[in-house]
């Protein structure tokens, strides 16, 4: 773990050296394709002669932070669905919830492909393909984190002594929902940032010449046999980062969501 | 049961009726580049009629089974979506067997050895492989068997051996979640009463392993069978376009990026379709070999 957290913390410091110091990711030479591995381009060039590793260093911005900002919404989005299902119970309960259980059941790559029907191509279909996707889950967790807590006896005591219901939902009901829903979250980052990538890779997402590492390898694979590296570089990013976040969410997990099992566990008995 | 299972698994169905719908409303209300185009939408679809009496006459066309002729092609959607929609199915079929028969050996090996070095190398690879999409799988099998080795055909979809490095990519994921599954499922079975009984009865323990454990780890598997298709459908759009297979996910994303809208729809009403055939197919199946599910 601590060794993954080191070559975590160097990738992105190489990453941001790189980012202010090296080539423009757009500045192509054509004389220059396919260039060899050099100081000047330490990963080589493209089909374009663009800097691979400018292009990889770039396309963390789309595909790091869009999945990011994206996942926060999407977080927000099934709070606000989940927590308003729990609330107001009965038939807009059961409603959201049929909604919940539908949306979660249709192929995230059919509701991209929609949605980039209806709007076009372009960073804002993504966005909202990967909002529409990936709100579900968080929903659910939500509604049930609420009902639970709403269950307990301190939020009765605050309902009993006069407390409003915005009052009630925002001083006992948030505080315990947030931790378990950030740990949650950040558990669901890798997927989020494998769908970025895929459809980008689909042509779904990221438009040329627009650099991400799904497009990236996309762009890239009808070059596989002279150019490897412009394959298997963005492809090995996105499994990297994939894999750190995930690592890092199940410590987060067990930080957060464990000691609370125990407690109650603990209150039970 | 029979009922609410069909009623479940039709949600995704009607759904996916209505974000077709939505498509044709944003073309046609908003500002469409091409005039041609929306003229003959208009004509086509009789967009300017109200919308029930539109809906009532999709779903008629829909039930004759005619949903126009392509943009493109100009030729009638729904034969070559229904063509394109088997080679999806086998393509989807094989991976998940292949997927299947190598998670149910995988996981009761590793169920076996529990604890021992095979067991957390097993286990690691296996949450590795769920993080790697199949877009990183398919080049990269390119590149190995494709262009380095020179053993399989890396594009087309022709003969036998077409088949094998998409199917393999697709396979990845579902074997490395059933592994996983196969494997809890076999440690928690093997401390059940029944099968303590079978070993003092004398049963063989290779004859307890696979007839009983593993068939209960199989129902497991199964009964992930209908959560695992929303992601093996997105899985074989990526497969499909890696591997230039003429199936049902290349077929939508070229309706996509060409805007063929009669395309489109046929494709999304099939795909839901599937997708609910994929769920049930997958309940029947846990029937026959739960036979606790078969009573209910």
């Amino acid at each position: 773990m601590r060794l993954t957290a080191v070559a975590a913390v160097a990738a992105v410091v190489l990453a941001g050296l790189w980012w202010v110091w090296g080539p423009e990711p757009d500045a192509n030479e054509l004389s220059a394709r396919f260039a060899p591995l050099s100081v000047a381009h330490p990963l080589g060039t493209d089909h374009l002669g663009r800097d691979l590793l400018s292009r990889l260093v770039h396309g963390a911005q789309l595909s790091l932070g869009l999945s990011a900002v994206a996942l926060v919404a999407s977080v927000m989005l099934g709070s606000v669905v989940g927590g308003l299902a729990s609330r107001r119970g009965g038939l807009v309960a059961t409603a959201l919830l049929v909604t919940v259980d539908t949306v979660g059941a249709i192929p995230t790559v059919v509701i991209a492909l929609v949605i980039t029907a209806a709007a076009g191509p372009g960073v804002a279909s993504l966005f909202a393909s990967i909002l529409v996707a990936t709100w579900a889950p968080h929903a659910r967790l939500a509604y049930q984190l609420t009902t639970k807590i709403a269950a307990a006896d301190f939020v009765e005591a605050a309902s009993a002594v006069g407390a409003r219901p915005a009052h009630v939902l925002r001083r006992h009901i948030w505080p315990n929902a947030a931790r378990p829903l950030l740990a949650h979250a950040v558990l669901g980052f890798p997927t989020v940032l494998l769908t970025v990538a895929g459809l980008s890779f689909l042509g779904l997402g990221a438009q040329p010449p627009r650099a991400e590492w799904g497009a990236m390898l996309s762009d890239a694979q009808p070059y596989l046999e002279r150019f490897p590296l412009g394959v298997v570089a963005p492809a090995s990013c996105i499994v990297a980062a994939g894999l750190v976040v995930a690592a890092l969410g199940r410590r987060l997990e067990q930080a957060v969501v464990e000691p609370s099992r125990r407690r109650t566990a603990h209150d039970t008995a | 049961m029979v009922l609410t299972t069909g009623v479940v698994f039709a949600l995704p169905a009607l759904t996916g009726i209505d974000p077709g719908r939505a498509v044709l409303d944003a073309r046609v209300v908003g500002a469409s580049p091409d005039p041609e185009t929306l003229a003959r939408l208009n004509q086509e679809l009789g967009t300017d009629r109200p919308v029930a009496r539109r809906f009532v006459s999709f779903v008629a066309d829909l039930a004759r089974g005619d949903l126009g002729r392509s943009f493109v092609t100009r030729r009638p959607v729904v034969p070559e979506t229904l063509r394109a929609a088997r080679v999806s199915l086998s393509l989807m079929a094989t991976a998940m067997g292949v997927a299947t028969a190598v998670a149910l050996v995988a996981g009761l090996v590793l169920a076996q050895r529990a604890g021992s070095f095979l067991d957390r190398a097993g286990q690691a690879l296996a949450r590795t492989m769920v993080a790697v999409p199949e877009y990183v799988i398919g080049p990269l099998l390119v590149l190995v068997f494709g262009a380095v080795l020179g053993v399989f055909p890396t594009s087309g979809w022709a003969t036998t051996r077409h088949a094998v490095l998409p199917a393999l990519t697709l396979a990845v994921f579902p074997m490395a979640v059933l592994t996983q599954v196969v494997r809890a499922e076999a440690l928690d079975v093997a401390g059940e009463p029944f099968i303590r009984v079978a070993r003092a009865a004398g049963l063989r323990p290779a004859r307890i392993l696979f007839d009983r454990i593993g068939r209960l780890s199989l129902v497991s598997a199964v009964a992930l069978g209908s959560a695992l298709s929303a992601s093996m459908i997105s899985g074989a759009v990526v497969v499909e376009v890696v591997f230039a297979v003429p199936g049902l996910g290349r077929l939508l994303r070229d309706a996509v990026v060409d805007s063929d809208l009669p395309m489109l729809q046929a494709g999304l009403v099939t795909v839901s379709g599937l997708a609910v055939l994929i769920g049930i197919a997958a309940d029947a199946v846990h029937a026959v070999l739960d036979p606790r599910v078969r009573l209910a």
